[in-house]
């Protein structure tokens, strides 16, 4: 894995700066060259007059889907690392529809307003204005649709876990649709002239289709990330395990998991058996130890409120088996450790691990191997362009 | 008669630009620029949080006593870091550069105050309803954490949920007001 290269290399601010420069000039310049400085080229799609966003826009989301879940199925892509979308459903449905309302109304988009500012179009300085003032509202009644802001919150998923189907038949499907739309644009365009739309299907379907298929296969074939993420974490609904049932784990002397203690060092006696391990190092792939894929991981914090559920998910999104200790370290020491604890389970765990074996079942079988950094990987995350 | 020699001279102004790239290649090229933002910098490319920060930057500035009680853009301002030295911030540079750039070189560059417009609706229409639609952007992008570029190209290409959501309901929303908004293409 090579990809993203900021999560495998130390970016400073500057450094990060100096690549979104280049990355935004291209940007603007490509969709410069797709017409859209022009407003009349840019709301053209709503009257049916010019399809040249459509175009653009599949044609761009088509592209990076591929390449970027072709890398994934080769292996060169470590996916969780990418930012993802998180989704609230509602206020993204209502913010789409405001925003195409205002799309239409102002004839360009954030974005392109830029871009038709510096192709010398007064009209687009007024929607870059409007623009900051809009967030500005936003920004002041604050209060009264934070609730609406915050709602319907269903985590960084995407459309293969939404619909529980593989990552590669949403990525052909996907190609499909835009060629599907491209087809019938191509096809409405030509029928005014009465061109046949034959050549222009032989030339688009083994690009758009053949890309589509490719990445289809290696994402089933390959040792891909985006297959294990069916479902990407989401904090509030990682499953958590009792105090009791990890206790009786450990009375079963199960050695299939392995325990990682949040708690810093010294603050409180980790439990039986545990790594301690702070939260940022296990949720930063650069120095995350090596966890065997086969074990289930218990992530234990003070409480739930703790960072437990957040390390949690993020292990489940990298593919490990990941749980998080539910009530943490605390409804553990009341449950379980604590002499007023009656449950026979907690009674049998005291014993147990005040017996002959100091760990107890929650012992791992084998050692957790810190990984090595390679000099190359720096330890902290990049505080650039967030 | 008036407004219509000035669509004239506008356009006459223009008549010599070169046409626009093939959509599928410029499509592509912008596909290429966005997957290498997400293998570069891990995340895609955004236009709004942008502005976000040079409106923060513009209420510091004029009432900086005020910008305390706002949420988001108090913790802007409070960070070490200047507002502007983001990286979202030199992705909007870079878009100016490149969107100018590419102008230039294909002779797009409009007469400095362009108005474009349909040969029926004044400047001053035209440019209240960019400020009025760009107003309603701005509010939505927020809401919707992210707009065209963020949501729509970025979370769109990653296959997130609510970025497609997003995607149809702007398209929604633009077919279903845009005859209302008809006359000032006419």
């Amino acid at each position: 894995m090579n990809f993203p290269l900021n999560a495998f290399h130390e970016f400073s601010l500057d450094t990060g700066l100096l690549i979104s420069l280049p990355i935004g000039i291209g940007f603007g310049a490509f969709l410069e060259k797709g017409g859209f400085g022009s407003s009349k080229v840019l709301a053209g799609i709503f009257y049916g007059r010019d399809w040249r966003v459509l175009k653009v826009m599949f044609t761009a989301i088509v592209t990076a889907m591929i390449g970027l879940y072709l890398l994934d199925g080769l292996g060169y892509v470590a996916m969780d690392q990418i930012a993802f979308k998180s989704t609230f459903l509602w206020p993204q449905i209502v913010g789409g529809l405001l925003l195409g309302i205002g799309f239409v109304t102002a004839g360009y988009c954030p974005g392109t307003s830029v871009v038709g500012l510096v192709s010398g179009k007064l009209d687009a300085l007024f929607v870059m204005l409007g623009v900051i003032f809009g967030i500005g509202v936003f920004e002041e009644g604050y209060d009264l649709w934070k609730g609406f802001y915050t709602s319907s919150y269903m985590g960084e998923i995407s459309i293969q876990s939404w619909l529980g189907i593989p990552a590669g038949v949403v990525i052909i499907g996907v190609a499909l649709m835009a060629f599907g739309a491209f087809a019938a644009v191509e096809y409405f365009e030509r029928k005014k002239d009465g061109a046949p739309i034959s050549a222009w299907v032989s030339r688009a379907a083994p690009a758009v289709l053949g890309g589509g298929v490719l990445a289809m296969a290696v994402q089933f074939a390959g040792p891909g990330q985006a297959r294990a993420m069916l479902s990407r974490g989401d904090p509030r609904n990682v499953p958590g395990l009792g105090a009791l049932e990890l206790a009786s784990w450990g009375i079963e002397g199960r050695v299939d998991y392995l325990l990682f203690d949040l708690r810093p060092e010294g603050a409180v006696p980790a439990l039986p058996g545990a790594y301690q391990v702070p939260a940022s190092d296990l949720l930063d792939l650069r120095k995350r130890p090596a966890i065997p894929k086969d074990r289930i991981v218990i992530v234990v914090d003070t409480e739930d409120a703790g960072s437990a559920r957040e390390v949690t998910a993020s292990l489940r999104k990298s593919g490990y088996n990941a749980l998080y200790l539910e009530g943490g370290g605390r409804a553990f020491s009341a449950q379980v450790l604590a002499e007023t604890a009656t449950d026979p389970r907690a009674a049998a765990y005291r014993l147990f691990v005040s017996g002959k074996s100091p760990f107890g079942g929650a012992a791992p079988a084998a050692p957790v191997k810190k990984k090595k950094a390679p000099p190359k990987r720096k330890k902290k995350k990049s505080t650039g362009c967030s | 008669m008036v407004i219509k020699n000035a669509v004239m001279k506008d356009a006459q102004e223009t008549q010599h630009a070169r046409p626009y790239l093939s959509p599928y290649l410029a499509g592509f090229g912008l596909g290429l620029v966005l997957l290498a933002s997400f293998l570069i910098m891990g995340k895609g490319l955004g236009a709004s949080g942008g502005f976000g920060r040079m409106g923060a930057l513009f209420v510091n500035r004029v009432a900086p006593e005020h910008i305390e009680r706002l949420e988001h853009a108090r913790g802007l301002v409070a960070s070490e870091v200047p507002v502007l030295k983001d990286g979202l911030v030199f992705v909007l540079i870079g878009v100016a550069i490149g969107g100018f750039l590419s102008a230039l070189s294909n002779g797009r560059v409009a007469r400095p105050g362009t108005v474009e417009r349909g040969p029926n609706t004044g400047k001053t229409r035209r440019l209240v309803m960019a400020l009025i639609g760009g107003g309603f952007m701005g509010f939505a992008a927020r809401l919707a954490r992210g707009c065209t570029s963020g949501q729509a190209l970025s979370g769109g290409a990653m296959l997130a949920l609510g970025s497609w959501a997003f995607m149809f309901a702007v398209f929604a929303g633009g077919f279903g007001f845009a005859w209302f908004v008809r006359k000032q293409w006419r």
